[in-house]
C-alpha cells in the first residue's frame, strides 16, 4: 500500500518559539499512526497543520501526493475528532452526524441511509433524536467519531479523544477504536500523551519531544529498541543509571557498579524491570548476572515489583525488578539477597 | 441602581429636613424667575431659606395635583392656566390682595390677572412676568416673513419650524383671520375652528423642517441655520439676535400672543406669610428690572423701567411698534375641556405624514 | 447552632424590611393607584366612576392604536438593526481580538452610558444637522453640493435609538459567545461548512439565549423611550410614550394616561411573549 500522507520537513514557529521542528514522516494508507508525546511537545500543532487550522512555517504536507498548501480545512479530505469532542449542543445525535453530509448537498434519503449506517456501526441506533447533552461520555465519543467517519475522510485525525473518559471506559474504548479502524480501513492519525493507548492501538508510533520526532517505529520495536535515551525513558518503565566511566569492556555507574557491556562514551543506561531474570540458570552466554538485596516488595497484582539495591554499588543504587506471580518466588522477603540476570541486548545504553 | 439613588436621596432628605428648624419658603417656578442673587438678598433680609424647583406650566399642575396643593409655598403658573385647574382640582388658595403691595404693580395688568384668574369672585393670581410668543426670523434669508401665515408659506419650504403645542393652534387661527379667543364660550364652534386649523397644519406639514420642543431646541434650530422662519418667544429671539444680527424676533401682523406668568399660592402652602414677603420683594422696581435685564422678559413691576438696560429697551422697540403692542392677544383663561380638543388635534397633526 | 441561625435571621429581616418597605411604598403602591385610576372616568358632576372607557378609547380611536402599532414596529425594527450591527462587534470582541484590546473597546462602547441620553441626543444634532459636521465634511470634500437632510428624520431617530440601546445587546450576546468553545467552529469548518453556514447553524443558535435577552432589553428601552423620538425624530415621529406624557401633562387626563401606561406594559409584554414563542426560547433560560 502507498503512502497516504507525506509530511515533508515541516516546521512551525510562533514568534521566537519553535513548536514543530523539521518533522518528516509518511503514513501508509489504512494505517493507525500515533504521535506520542507529553503536553506541549508540539503534537497538537502538527495535527492542526494537517487539518488545515494552522499553516506550516516551512515544509509541505501532501495528501495522496497533493500539496495541501492554501487549502482550507473544509476542503481537505481529512476530518478531526477534537479533544473536547466539539459536538454541536444545539443539535441532536442525528443532526450532528448529518451536519457534514448536508454541507455536501446530498439528498435527504442518501444522508439518512449513510447516517443510519454509521450510527449502527458505532452502536448508537435508537439514539437519533437524543440531545447530545443527554449522552454518556462513551456515547458522546462515538457520536464524535461517527460524525467524522461518515464523511469518509482519507485520514481521520484524533486529538486525544479518550482524555476525558474515566480509566475503565478508556481501556474499553481503546480496543473498540482499534477494531473500528480495522473494520473500516480508514487511515487514523492519533495523538496522545498516554503510551498505553499508543502501544495498544497503533501500527506505527512517532515519539515527539520538544517539537522533534525522536523515533518512528512499530510499538514493539519502540519498546524493544528505543533509539534515543528520551524514548527509552518515556516508553515503558525503566531503571535509569548515570554512567560515569566507560571502556572497551565495561560501563561503570555513579555508584561504582561495573556492567560488562562494551559501549565507549555511553552516558546513560536503561534497564526495564520486566527484562530482569530472577535466579537465572548460571552460565548463559549472553546473560550478565549480579546480586541484589530486597528493600521492599511493592505488591500490585500482575504488576508487582521488587525494590532492590545493587550489591556491587557502593552508593546502593536502586533497581526495580518485575516479580512474576508464581509459587517459585512466593517466599522472597525483605532483606533477602538474590541473584539477578539480564540479557546483554536488554542493557540499553546511550 | 435607581432604587439605590432614590433610597439614598430619601434618607438624605429626611436627615436634612429634621436638622433644619429654619423657616423655609419652597417655590416652584420657571427658570430665570428666581435668580440666585435675589434669593440671597431675600434670605439675608428676612432670614427665610428659599428652595427653588424649576418647572413649566404642565408639570406645575401635575405636581400640585398629585399632592392636592401641598409641597410648595408658592407657584408661578401662567394666568390662563389657573381657573380651569382650580375649579377642578382646588390646588390653589385665593390671594389676599390686602397683603400684596399693589402700588408696586402696573394697575391694568393686576386688574386683568385678577379677573382672568377669578373663581367664584376671588382672584388667584398676582402678575409677575409677561412676554409674547411671536416669530423668530432670519431676516437675511426671509426678509418678507411678517405674519403667522408665513409659517405655511411655500416660499420657506423646509425652513419652517414651530412648537406643536396649543399656542401654535391659536396662532394659526389668527393667521387664518379667525379669532379663537372669541369662541371660548362656544365649545362646538371652537371644535370646528380647531378642525380647520388641524386641516391647514396637516396640509402644510411638508413645508415644516421640524417641530421644536423646548427653549433650547428653538434657539438651536434657527441658530444652526436649519430653519429661517419659526415660532418663538421674544426673549429667546432677542438673545439670538445678540450673536447673530440677521436673526430677530418679530411681532406677527395678526397679533403676537401675550402671556402673563403669575404668583399663585398652593392650597396647602405652609409658609403663606413668607410667600407674600417674596411677592412683595420680587416686585420692587429694582428687583423687577433685574429679572428683565437678565432674561429679557417684561415685568409687571410699575417702577422698573428706570432700572432697565438701554439694550433691553432697544430690543423691545425694534420688535414692537405702538400698533403691535395694542394688537397683542392676551391669553384668556382656557375653559375646561378645551385642552382635550386641542390635544387630539395635536396628536393627529404630529402623526400625519 | 440554632441560636446563631436565629441571630442571622433577625439581622437578615432587619436589613430586608426597609428595602421591601421602600419598594412597596415607592414602586408597588403608586402602580396600584395608577391601575385603579386607569379604570375610572370623570362623570359630569366631577365624581370618579368605574369604567372600561379608557381602555376602549385605545382601540376605538385610530390615532391611539395606530401610534402604538407604529411605535412597536419601529421598536422591532431597531431591535433587529441593533442585533445586525452589534453581533459582529460582539463576535469580534470575544473571539477575534485579544482580551486586552477587547476590554479597552468595551470601555469605548460604554461611553454613551456615561454621558447620558440627553447629551448624546444633542451630540447627534450637532453631527447630523443641515449645517452639521457630517454635511459640512461631505460638502467640503465635494461629494455633495447641497446639505443632506438627515436630522429630524426617521433616520436620525433610529440612529439615536440604536446608539443608546446597542450596548444592551452587545453585553448579553458577548456573555454567551464567551462560553462558545472555539473547537465547535473548527469542527463545523472541518465538516465542510462555509463561514456563513457556521454563523447560521452554529454561532447564532448557540448565542440565541443572549440574543433574545438582549433583544428584550433593547425592545423595552426603545418602545419606552421618549427623548430620541421627540428630539431627533422629526415632525411625524409620534411615539406612544409621548401620548402618555400628553395625557398626563397636556390634557390632565390621568385616568387615560394610566390606562395607556398599562396598555403599553401589557402589549409590549405580549409582543415579547410572541417573539419568545416564535424563536423557541424559554424565559427562564434567557434570563439565566
Amino acid at each position: 500500500m502507498g503512502n497516504i500522507l507525506e509530511v515533508k520537513n515541516v516546521s512551525k514557529y510562533f514568534g521566537d518559539f519553535t513548536a514543530v521542528k523539521d518533522v518528516d514522516f509518511v503514513v501508509e494508507e489504512g494505517g493507525f499512526f500515533s504521535i506520542l508525546g507529553s503536553s506541549g511537545c508540539g503534537k497538537t500543532t502538527l495535527l492542526r497543520m494537517i487539518a488545515g487550522f494552522q499553516h506550516e512555517s516551512e515544509g509541505d504536507i501532501l495528501i495522496r501526493g497533493k500539496s495541501m498548501k492554501g487549502i482550507p480545512p473544509e476542503k481537505r479530505p481529512v476530518n478531526i475528532v477534537f479533544q473536547t469532542l466539539a459536538l454541536f449542543p444545539m443539535m441532536n445525535v442525528y443532526e450532528n452526524v448529518a451536519f457534514g453530509l448536508q454541507r455536501k448537498k446530498m439528498s435527504k434519503p442518501e444522508i439518512e441511509a449513510l447516517v443510519n449506517e454509521m450510527l449502527s456501526r458505532v452502536g448508537l441506533n435508537g439514539f437519533e433524536t437524543k440531545n447530545v447533552t443527554e449522552l454518556s461520555g462513551g456515547q458522546r465519543q462515538r457520536v464524535a467519531i461517527a460524525r467524522s467517519l461518515v464523511m469518509k475522510p482519507e485520514i481521520l485525525l484524533l486529538d486525544e479523544p479518550l482524555g476525558a473518559l474515566d480509566r475503565k471506559l478508556r481501556e474499553h474504548m481503546k480496543v473498540e477504536l482499534k477494531l473500528l479502524q480495522k473494520e473500516i480501513g480508514t487511515t487514523f492519525i492519533y495523538i496522545t500523551h498516554d503510551q498505553s493507548e499508543a502501544l495498544v492501538m497503533s501500527d506505527k508510533i512517532a515519539v515527539m519531544h520538544q517539537g522533534v520526532f525522536e523515533q518512528i517505529a512499530t510499538p514493539r520495536d519502540l519498546y524493544r529498541n528505543p533509539k534515543t535515551a528520551f524514548v527509552a525513558g518515556f516508553v515503558g518503565d525503566s531503571n535509569r543509571f548515570e554512567i560515569t566511566q566507560s571502556n572497551a569492556e565495561q560501563l561503570i555507574t555513579e555508584g561504582g557498579w561495573k556492567i560488562n557491556k562494551a559501549h565507549e562514551g555511553a552516558k546513560l543506561l536503561f534497564i526495564r524491570p520486566e527484562a530482569l531474570i530472577l535466579n537465572p540458570s548460571k552460565g548463559g552466554e549472553n546473560i550478565e548476572t549480579f546480586s541484589v538485596t530486597i528493600k521492599t516488595i511493592l505488591f500490585d497484582g500482575s504488576n508487582t515489583k521488587l525494590s532492590t539495591t545493587v550489591d556491587d554499588s557502593s552508593s546502593g543504587e536502586e533497581l526495580l525488578i518485575s516479580l512474576p506471580q508464581n509459587a517459585e518466588f512466593e517466599n522472597l522477603k525483605e532483606g533477602d539477597s538474590i541473584l539477578v540476570g539480564i540479557h546483554k541486548d536488554d542493557l540499553k545504553s546511550y | 441602581m435607581i432604587m439605590k439613588k432614590v433610597l439614598l436621596g430619601a434618607i438624605a432628605l429626611a436627615l436634612t429636613s429634621s436638622v433644619m428648624a429654619q423657616e423655609t419658603l419652597k417655590i416652584i417656578t420657571w427658570k430665570g424667575y428666581a435668580p440666585k442673587a435675589l434669593v440671597k438678598e431675600f434670605e439675608k433680609e428676612t432670614g427665610i431659606k428659599v428652595k427653588v424647583t424649576y418647572s413649566n406650566n404642565e408639570e406645575m399642575v401635575a405636581k400640585l395635583r398629585a399632592t392636592r396643593g401641598a409641597g410648595f409655598d408658592l407657584a408661578q403658573p401662567s394666568q390662563d392656566r389657573i381657573t380651569a385647574v382650580q375649579k377642578k382640582y382646588k390646588i390653589y388658595q385665593p390671594i389676599d390682595y390686602g397683603k400684596v403691595k399693589t402700588d408696586q404693580l402696573i394697575t391694568s395688568m393686576l386688574d386683568a390677572v385678577k379677573k382672568n384668574t377669578g373663581v367664584d369672585g376671588k382672584g388667584y393670581g398676582v402678575p409677575h412676568v409677561y412676554g409674547t410668543t411671536g416669530m423668530i426670523v432670519n431676516k437675511k434669508n426671509a426678509p418678507d416673513a411678517k405674519d403667522w401665515s408665513d409659517l405655511w408659506n411655500p416660499k420657506y419650504k423646509g425652513k419652517i419650524s414651530y412648537r406643536l403645542k396649543r399656542p401654535l393652534l391659536i396662532a394659526t387661527a389668527f393667521g387664518m383671520g379667525e379669532d379663537p379667543f372669541a369662541l371660548y364660550g362656544d365649545k362646538a364652534a371652537y371644535q370646528k375652528l380647531i378642525d380647520k386649523v388641524e386641516k391647514k397644519l396637516i396640509e402644510t406639514k411638508p413645508l415644516v423642517k421640524n417641530y421644536w420642543t423646548s427653549g433650547d431646541t428653538q434657539v438651536e434650530i434657527i441658530k444652526s441655520g436649519d430653519a429661517d422662519v419659526i415660532s418663538g418667544w421674544d426673549a429667546k429671539g432677542w438673545s439670538v439676535h445678540k450673536t447673530n444680527p440677521d436673526i430677530d424676533f418679530i411681532a406677527p401682523k395678526s397679533g403676537a400672543l401675550g402671556w402673563i406668568d403669575t404668583f399663585a399660592i398652593p392650597a396647602k402652602a405652609k409658609n403663606i406669610e413668607g410667600a407674600y414677603k417674596w411677592i412683595n420683594f420680587m416686585m420692587r422696581p429694582k428687583n423687577g428690572a433685574a429679572i428683565t435685564n437678565a432674561s429679557n422678559y417684561g415685568t409687571a413691576s410699575k417702577g422698573a423701567p428706570e432700572f432697565l438696560d438701554a439694550a433691553i429697551k432697544a430690543d423691545f422697540e425694534r420688535s414692537f411698534t405702538k400698533e403691535d403692542i395694542d394688537n397683542i392677544k392676551w391669553h384668556p383663561p382656557v375653559p375646561d375641556g378645551f385642552e382635550a380638543i386641542e390635544a387630539k388635534a395635536l396628536d393627529r397633526i404630529k402623526s400625519a405624514k | 447552632m440554632s441560636m446563631e441561625r436565629k441571630g442571622f435571621n433577625v439581622t437578615f429581616y432587619l436589613l430586608i424590611i426597609p428595602v421591601l418597605l421602600w419598594l412597596f411604598i415607592l414602586i408597588v403602591l403608586p402602580h396600584i393607584d395608577l391601575f385603579v385610576s386607569s379604570f375610572q372616568v370623570e362623570a359630569d358632576d366631577g365624581k370618579k366612576v368605574f369604567s372600561f372607557d379608557n381602555y376602549l378609547a385605545f382601540f376605538k380611536q385610530q390615532i391611539y392604536w395606530l401610534t402604538f402599532v407604529k411605535t412597536a414596529a419601529y421598536a422591532i425594527g431597531v431591535t433587529i438593526l441593533a442585533f445586525v450591527i452589534t453581533f459582529p462587534i460582539a463576535f469580534y470582541l470575544t473571539k477575534v481580538t485579544s482580551k486586552k484590546n477587547a476590554s479597552f473597546l468595551i470601555l469605548l462602547l460604554l461611553i454613551p452610558l456615561w454621558v447620558g441620553e440627553l447629551v448624546t441626543v444633542y451630540g447627534w444634532m450637532v453631527l447630523l444637522g443641515d449645517h452639521g459636521i457630517i454635511n459640512h465634511l461631505l460638502m467640503s470634500v465635494g461629494i455633495i453640493d447641497k446639505p443632506m437632510n438627515m436630522l429630524y428624520t426617521n433616520f436620525s431617530m433610529i440612529i439615536g435609538l440604536l446608539y443608546m440601546s446597542m450596548l444592551f445587546m452587545v453585553v448579553p450576546v458577548m456573555s454567551t459567545l464567551e462560553s462558545l468553545d472555539d473547537s465547535l467552529i473548527e469542527a463545523a469548518s472541518d465538516l465542510g461548512a462555509s463561514k456563513f453556514t457556521i454563523f447560521r447553524r452554529i454561532i447564532i443558535p448557540y448565542a440565541m439565549p443572549g440574543i433574545v435577552s438582549g433583544a428584550i432589553i433593547v425592545f423595552m428601552l426603545v418602545i419606552g423611550d421618549y427623548l430620541a423620538p421627540n428630539i431627533l425624530g422629526g415632525k411625524s415621529s409620534l411615539w406612544f410614550t409621548e401620548q402618555i406624557y400628553n395625557q398626563f401633562l397636556q390634557t390632565f387626563n390621568w385616568n387615560q394616561g394610566a390606562a395607556f401606561g398599562f396598555l403599553l406594559l401589557m402589549l409590549s409584554s405580549g409582543i415579547i411573549w410572541v417573539a419568545l414563542k416564535l424563536s423557541g426560547q424559554k424565559l427562564d433560560k434567557v434570563g439565566s
